[in-house]
């Protein structure tokens, strides 16, 4: 209801907003609801559960990157992968950022190399919205997305809000980013975004010796264009991002008489990508579409003794065709795609290099019983791909999904049932895990490890109108069943980290490691402009006890670490004539477990406190002025054995809290729109 | 007792909407604009104290609005909506006050109008919009 929308002054703003491939066009279209935005908006005809996170929402924190911006999401949590690097990672149904499946304007962008650091590559400023799917998604995106789908949509070209600046500053931290559509003609519309961030000063708050964020110097730069012909559409664009951070000890670059631990990472990504997609005649849904995007990553990385160098190139292709069948309550879509991914890694030792190559074909039909959604839809998505690893794998895929939902007045109900599978990638997705000097004991194998589950999921969403304010209400229960699955563990003692790569018969699904998640959640305008939200979410996730194991127990299940079981949200969110907001939020993390030896049981519980107050000039902008973590919890001790780095005992990725205390941050942004 | 709590959480809950017919008030507006920018300009400006609910359409230019009237009168909903700088039927903003919306939005504009597909406007161009302001609700168009 409330109404600070700060999409485009304009007839097209709907098509500038569903800034997607093609292939989605009409059904991103539906989604985009101009002027009643509450933030978090739950589309009534999607039918698979999804949560539309718009600007407005993404405005109420001091998001910096896409792994920052769900602070006032109950359904994701980002954690710090270790206390060094400053890496975020988010999780989503209790499982591990890689297991989400990241798109852009729903073409995949992130895996391998960037499967974890790459949200930190997706500035905050550059995201129109985010469309967040729980448990896989459509066939068409791939076989992955085991815990569900991040979809985000950059700013578009094609708007009257021409351009967009937003400077940040927190401690020590800056950040700037600038938009600027150059070219629109009535064809062709072109818009550049760049994105600095540096991190200047030594921060260690704990004083323990390692800074508490690394020295950084981050510079994205991206080029896109956009065409809008008659009876096609079409995207292209290039990225560069380059990275470059110093953390570890606080006396790095200085003289010293015992040697120091330290961390650098340097890594240099680029990225281009090409959209097209035709409407055919014949029918009024009948189009044909294309995705391509290609990437390169060069990294380059110490940490302490331990050196860490990887290349990465990836290309990825899709082919689509759409339409009705029948009349148009039933569509179908038919494809195929590919993806190839060669990744070169050292690592200590070990050799982490893969060539991998899928091919993959599917079909997908949904029905919809009624055009505003009233009733039974269904989507029923089949595909079957061929994976080849390097000396590994090398195999069929079949991988079906289904999704229903059932509207009835203020109800509707989604179940779903699918199949999904990855692989995955040793190096890049566990490096918090090399910020320690646990000897990596890969009894499998270094070679990428195939993880397969079927999800079981469903929703309820209510939605009425109770004194003429609309109420929220939604509840969702997830199961994601593996039945194979590569298992970390760090429980034997503080000398070892073990992997292990196990598969699962249907037989033993009895004893297959699993996650449950069930959230319950609503919102309501209790007064007047003031929205308030609450959640509560309960996780259960389990791994195969391999301590158990190596004794010979093979099917013993244990609680994995750094899970979160209990998380309480509760916000206020107030909206005033004349351009003032003040948000209020607070999250409260129930306690985790930690590895078995050398840590205690588990960690104490906590609660993040935050607000911020902004407010909207006429003409200069809008200004903000935030404060995170304002309960100033900490997680004292995140580098264990700190004072003695090169000991077996040096361990800095067991994070289960905040290593900053209580911030300020303050900013500014500001849209030009056409004259 | 049990029979009791059910029934009176079932009165509680059939009271709610009788208890607000009594003093509630659906009416619409006829307000001018140009676009989505606008919409919210508008919806934001009428969604004051008491008013409950708002909805500018912008094909239609209909403000679909619920409020409280004995917490907030038309009148003081239509004041809200013409110093945002949009123009309600019979009740034009002053030239100051239109003079805020953005560049973008000029919706008094014969060209702004021809370009989003809209006829003419409330307030006529080659009329003073003081003097339609001062003549308040007692001018006919």
């Amino acid at each position: 209801m409330i109404l600070a929308v700060a999409f485009g002054c304009t007839v097209n703003t709907a098509l500038g907003q569903s800034d997607s491939s093609s292939i989605q066009l009409f059904e991103t279209l539906d989604q985009v609801n101009i002027g009643s935005d509450p933030g978090i908006s739950l589309s009534k005809k999607a039918i698979i559960t999804q949560e539309l996170i718009s600007e407005v929402e993404l405005r109420k924190a001091a998001c910096c990157d896409l792994s920052e911006s769900f602070e006032t999401n109950a359904s994701i949590s980002a954690s710090f992968t270790d206390a060094v690097t400053g890496t975020r990672q988010i999780r989503l149904l209790g499982l591990e950022g890689p297991y989400a499946l990241y798109t852009k304007g729903n073409l995949t962008t992130m895996g391998g190399l960037a499967s974890v650091m790459g949200l930190g590559f997706i500035p905050g400023a550059w995201i129109q919205s985010i469309q967040l799917t729980k448990g896989p998604g459509s066939v068409v995106n791939g076989a992955g997305a085991i815990s569900g789908q991040i979809n985000y949509e950059l700013r578009p070209s094609f708007t009257e809000q021409i351009g967009h600046v937003n400077l940040f500053a927190g401690p020590g931290r800056f950040e700037q980013n600038l938009i600027y559509t150059w070219h629109q003609s009535k064809k062709w519309s072109s818009n550049i975004m760049v994105h600095g961030r540096q991190q200047l000063f030594r921060w260690d708050g704990n004083k323990d010796g390692y800074l508490d964020t690394p020295l950084s110097r981050h510079f994205f730069v991206q080029n896109a264009w956009k065409f809008n012909g008659k009876n096609s559409e079409g995207q292209l664009g290039i990225k560069f991002s380059s990275a470059d951070n110093i953390g570890g000890s606080t006396l790095y670059g200085k003289e010293t008489l015992a040697p120091i631990w330290s961390h650098e990472l340097q890594t240099d990504r680029y990225e281009l990508w090409a959209k097209r997609g035709y409407f055919l005649k014949g029918g009024i849904n009948r189009s044909i579409g294309t995705q391509f995007s290609a990437n390169y990553q060069d990294l380059d990385s110490y940490f302490g003794e331990r050196l860490f160098k990887a290349k990465e190139l990836r290309t990825y292709g899709n082919l689509i065709f759409q339409d009705n069948i029948i009349d148009t309550r039933r569509s179908i879509k038919v494809g195929a795609d590919f993806n190839l991914h060669n990744v070169e890694q050292e690592m200590w030792g070990f050799n982490g290099d893969y060539d991998a190559s899928t091919f993959g074909i599917y079909g997908e039909y949904s029905y919809v019983a009624s055009p505003d959604g009233e009733g039974l839809s269904m989507i029923l998505g089949q595909r079957l791909d061929h994976l080849n690893i390097t000396d590994n794998v090398d195999k069929f895929f079949y991988v079906p999904r289904l999704h229903i939902k059932y509207n009835s007045g203020a109800w509707s109900l989604r179940s779903q049932v699918s199949r999904s599978y990855r692989y995955t990638t040793l190096g890049a997705e566990y490096m918090g895990y090399m910020a320690n000097n646990r000897v990596f004991n890969l009894s499998s194998g270094s070679a990428p490890a195939v993880e397969s589950a079927w999800t079981l999921g469903t929703s309820g969403a209510f939605t009425k109108d109770i004194a003429f304010k609309e109420l929220q209400i939604t509840g969702d229960v997830f199961l994601t069943k593996f039945d194979r699955k590569m298992t970390l563990d760090l429980d034997q003692d503080t000398e070892t980290a073990l992997f292990y790569n196990r598969s699962w018969t249907m037989n033993e699904w009895e004893d297959q490691p699993y996650s449950l998640s069930a959230q319950f959640g609503g919102q309501y305008e209790l007064l007047h402009r003031t929205l308030f939200k609450f959640a509560y979410r309960y996780q259960k996730v389990t791994q195969l006890n391999l301590t158990a194991f190596n004794q010979g127990i093979d099917n013993e299940l244990e609680e994995v670490i750094l899970n979160v079981p209990h998380l309480l949200y509760g916000g206020i969110s107030y909206t005033g004539t004349k351009g003032l907001g003040i948000e209020l939020n607070a999250t409260y993390n129930s306690s985790q477990r930690l590895p078995n030896v050398g840590y205690d049981d588990r960690s104490p519980a906590f609660t993040m406190l935050g607000g911020q107050v902004s407010k909207e000039f006429r003409k200069r902008g809008q200004v903000y002025l935030g404060l995170q973590n304002a309960l100033n919890v900490r997680q004292l001790n995140p580098i264990l054995g700190g004072d003695l780095p090169f000991e077996d005992r040096f361990d800095a990725s067991v994070v289960w809290g905040p290593i900053m205390g209580r911030q300020v941050y303050m900013g500014w942004r500001y849209d030009l729109r056409k004259p | 007792m049990k029979l009791k709590t059910i029934l009176a959480a079932a009165i509680l809950f059939l009271s709610i909407p009788s208890f607000g017919q009594s003093n509630i008030t659906e009416t619409t507006l006829e307000v001018d604009g140009l676009c989505g920018m606008c919409k919210k300009r508008i919806e934001n400006a009428a969604y004051i104290q008491g008013v409950k609910k708002v909805n500018w359409d912008l094909s239609t230019h209909e403000l679909a609005i619920t409020y409280r009237n004995d917490k907030v009168n038309e009148q003081g909903i239509i004041a809200a909506i013409n110093s945002a700088g949009h123009d309600v039927k019979d009740h034009i903003a002053t030239d100051e006050q239109y003079a805020t919306v953005h560049g973008c939005c000029t919706y008094r504009d014969a060209e702004m109008r021809k370009s989003h597909g809209l006829d003419d406007a409330l307030c006529k161009p080659n009329e003073t919009h003081e003097e339609h302001h001062a003549h308040g609700g007692k001018d006919k168009h």
